[in-house]
């Protein structure tokens, strides 16, 4: 549920390049999700499907999100592990299976880079 | 071709809530984030903070409900500063919090109390920029949530466990509960409190007060 402000914020970081870029439709656009993360992939498609109408150059715009593996460490065991696939739910130690689990890295949404047909790049940069 | 963009999807938010942060350091604002579930008694416990503390200390409220103003409008009638947001969302943002800061004039408030939506999964993702985080837990919410919600257990300064006279009532193990917190968060402070017990609120008040002090000490210090 908390993911139509998270793309909210996609459309409008996505809008700024844009137009800061002078790019008139953007392809596609690559992003990364920490494994750990709470933002469903399928949610954000579903909003953005939405939110993409009001920018014309957002019109044919894919996303593609990438998932990024996570770092965990056990609390009780102390045991280090990664998670490459969302774990949409808590993560659990392979080694002692205990939940009380600390999160290193993998919790973070980054917009890498978005993808534009050159030809629908105007001059605004070359003059 | 490619574009590179490279921006955190929270950065926006992260930004504003250090200039919020900012705001309560400078002005000696404590302010607090209060979270939990709906209906856990997060308006109930502001009203009985509000008149413990309100002769001695200066303190305004952020509502931050999804929909309706009753919680604002029974917190006004106390004359003290209360701003309503219209959230509309699962949780309130650094933005939300940035505009209501707008209205209130925090050179003459020692404690901004934030109510945050009834919800333990979105507002741990999204700071706000207070200074302190109060969770609320009602004991008619079972003793599972630390583990169902181990995000925002691990990130509460405090963890006030509300509608205590309802303990005999339902299974609620009090040990259980403060040993899966202990797991995730090292630092909390446990606390109880019942509306009808209005002692209860004291120790709250305490805890509030004593990181108001510490807060105008290191403010000093500056
Ligand atoms: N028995 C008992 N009931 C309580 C206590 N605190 C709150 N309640 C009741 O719980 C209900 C919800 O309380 P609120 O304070 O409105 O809860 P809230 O967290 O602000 O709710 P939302 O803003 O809707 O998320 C009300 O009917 C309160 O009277 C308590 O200590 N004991
Ligand atoms: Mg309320
Ligand atoms: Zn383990």
């Amino acid at each position: 549920m908390h993911e139509l402000s998270v793309t909210q914020e996609i459309v409008r970081i996505l809008v700024d390049e844009a137009e800061r870029h002078g790019v008139k439709s953007v392809d596609s656009v690559k992003l990364s999700l920490g494994a750990f993360s709470t933002f469903q992939p399928y949610a954000v498609n579903f909003y953005f499907d939405i939110l993409k109408k009001d920018h014309p150059m957002l019109k044919n715009t894919r996303l593609e999100i990438e998932v990024r593996p996570g770092e965990c460490v056990c609390r009780e065991c102390g045991k280090r592990f990664f998670s490459e696939s969302l774990t949409q739910s808590l993560p659990v130690c392979p080694n002692c299976g205990s939940i009380f689990v600390e999160i290193l890295s993998g919790r973070d949404f980054k917009i890498l880079y978005m993808e534009v047909n050159d030809e629908d790049k105007n001059s605004k940069e070359c003059s | 071709m490619k574009i590179k963009i490279l921006k955190s999807v929270l950065e926006q938010n992260d930004n504003q809530a250090q200039i919020n942060r900012k705001k309560f350091k400078q002005t000696g604002t404590l302010g607090v984030n209060v979270m939990g579930s709906p209906g856990c008694g997060k308006t109930t416990l502001i009203e009985e903070i509000v008149k413990s503390m309100k002769d001695k200390y200066r303190i305004g409220v952020i509502e931050g409900d999804y929909a309706g103003t009753v919680d604002a409008e029974k917190l006004s009638s106390y004359g003290i500063p209360v701003v309503q947001l219209d959230v509309s969302s699962c949780h309130l943002n650094a933005d939300f919090v940035g505009s209501a800061l707008n209205h209130m004039s925090l050179d003459e408030l020692d404690i901004v109390l934030i109510e945050n939506v009834g919800n333990l999964i979105c507002p741990a993702e999204f700071d706000i920029g207070d200074l302190l985080k109060l969770v609320l837990y009602s004991v008619p919410e079972g003793d599972d949530k630390p583990i169902k919600y181990p995000l925002m257990f691990s990130q509460a300064d405090a963890v006030v466990l509300t509608k205590i006279d309802l303990l005999p009532h339902f299974e609620f193990n009090k040990k259980k509960v403060k040993e899966s917190i202990s797991r995730l968060n090292k630092k909390f402070e446990l606390f109880e409190f019942s509306k009808k017990d209005p002692t209860s609120v004291k120790l709250v008040a305490n805890y509030l007060e004593s990181n108001f002090r510490k807060l105008v000490r290191s403010y000093g210090d500056l």
